[in-house]
């Protein structure tokens, strides 16, 4: 999970692109997850639980659960993982 | 002098019950979750009652899982106590047997690695077979006692998709068809994918005397075809009679109905296609963010967690 997402970050260097994430962890867990991780993509912080208001809001009972979204913001692929989500992400980045 | 040693033997057994009753709540939750789903549920007998360790259903869970554990406790003490006039074991004591033999492999565990605990698990859970048997001997003979749904109740648990024998839907449609406890027993059969499974909820959901009984026939046969894509219309039409018929099912507390609406608006919400819901948030350290403020870039949103 994390060197693939590590490895699309550093594809996606310079161009109009972006993780974000929505995270489930205790503030505790969440700051060491993203330094032996190497994260350096943003994440809202959910409170610290899986039943946090935004996972509510998105409906959200598996994790993780992805969304692409393109420039305007509308969702255009869900739960795309490993190769599926590079190629997703390549056909946003053609339209452009 | 440890805390241990200020408690009289009857409460650590009292809490070893607990213990163990949520652990097979937990394996079933488990056997019900298919193998490809994303959801985990983990079995650790050290630290299930630590919430941290179920995830991620541990709200809902927790809800389910206390009332439940009360529920079966107060349901197994008085009848384990009495007496019975009958030659061979009680539907309850066959149940105990069989319960007390996967309390001691849950203590044989303790303590272990989880790839020991899942190897123990899977060499040493005791086979229900020989119990099923004579449970379901027991039913039959005595089909209209309390004692039958329960033993019922208990079968579904080792039947997952084969659903019953089906001399005992004859038993629940003829002796139990207006029994508040047949709700319990129709809500497990959701797992089920035999015919008779559904003709028999069928039934219960339009001939059931309890209301709320019918609303959980419903809940469970749309269950059994959520995933179906061909029986999609089948879907729709039970939702409808769902809303209408019963706005306010309240199963575990929760008013189910009103959920299942709500996420149903939330996948309409969310479809491909539409305009991802604003969100406005903070990240860990407390600084303002929105989801728009990244307008112009590709966004790969990954709910996640470190588990």
């Amino acid at each position: 999970m994390y060197p693939h997402e590590r490895s699309l970050v550093a594809r996606m260097k310079d161009k109009p692109f972006t993780i974000l994430g929505v995270n489930s962890d205790s503030a505790k867990r969440y700051k060491t997850a993203i330094k032996e991780n190497e994260i350096t993509w943003p994440s809202f912080w959910d409170g610290g639980k899986t039943g946090g208001p935004i996972a509510t809001d998105w409906a959200v009972r598996g994790w993780p659960t992805i969304y692409i979204l393109d420039t305007e913001g509308v969702i255009r692929y869900k739960n795309t993982r490993g190769k599926a989500m590079d190629e997703a992400v390549d056909a946003l980045m053609e339209e452009l | 002098m440890g805390i241990g040693s200020a408690f009289p033997p009857i409460v650590e057994n009292t809490i070893q019950l607990k213990k163990s009753n949520l652990l097979i709540i937990a394996k079933s939750l488990h056997d019900e979750i298919p193998s490809h789903s994303q959801y985990r549920i983990q079995f650790d007998p050290n630290s299930l009652i630590d919430t941290n360790s179920i995830y991620p259903y541990k709200n809902s869970m927790i809800r389910t899982v206390i009332p439940l554990t009360i529920a079966m406790m107060i349901g197994s003490l008085p009848v384990a106590s009495m007496a019975q006039d009958t030659s061979g074991p009680t539907i309850s004591e066959i149940i105990k047997t069989h319960e007390d033999a996967v309390e001691v492999l849950y203590e044989k565990m303790r303590g272990k690695s989880r790839e020991e605990q899942q190897k123990l698990y899977k060499a040493e859970y005791p086979k229900p077979g020989q119990a099923i048997e004579s449970i379901t001997a027991l039913v039959t003979a005595n089909p209209g006692g309390s004692a039958s749904l329960d033993g019922i109740d208990w079968l579904l648990r080792y039947s997952s998709q084969k659903g019953l024998d089906p001399a005992l839907y004859t038993v629940l449609e003829t002796h139990h068809l207006h029994s508040e406890k047949l709700q319990a027993i129709v809500l497990k059969m959701a797992r089920s994918r035999t015919p008779e499974t559904q003709n028999f909820l069928t039934t219960v959901s339009e001939k059931s005397k309890i209301k709320d009984v019918r609303g959980a026939a419903i809940l469970s046969l749309m269950k059994r075809i959520e995933r179906d894509k061909e029986k999609k219309d089948e879907h729709t039409t039970l939702s409808k009679k769902l809303f209408a018929e019963h706005p306010d099912l309240i199963i575990n507390g929760r008013n189910v109905t009103k959920s299942i609406k709500a996420k149903r608006e939330a996948e309409e919400k969310l479809a491909i296609g539409q305009v991802a819901p604003e969100i406005i948030g903070k990240d860990v350290d407390g600084n303002e963010m929105k989801l728009s403020d990244y307008r112009g870039k590709i966004v790969v949103l990954d709910f996640w967690g470190d588990w």
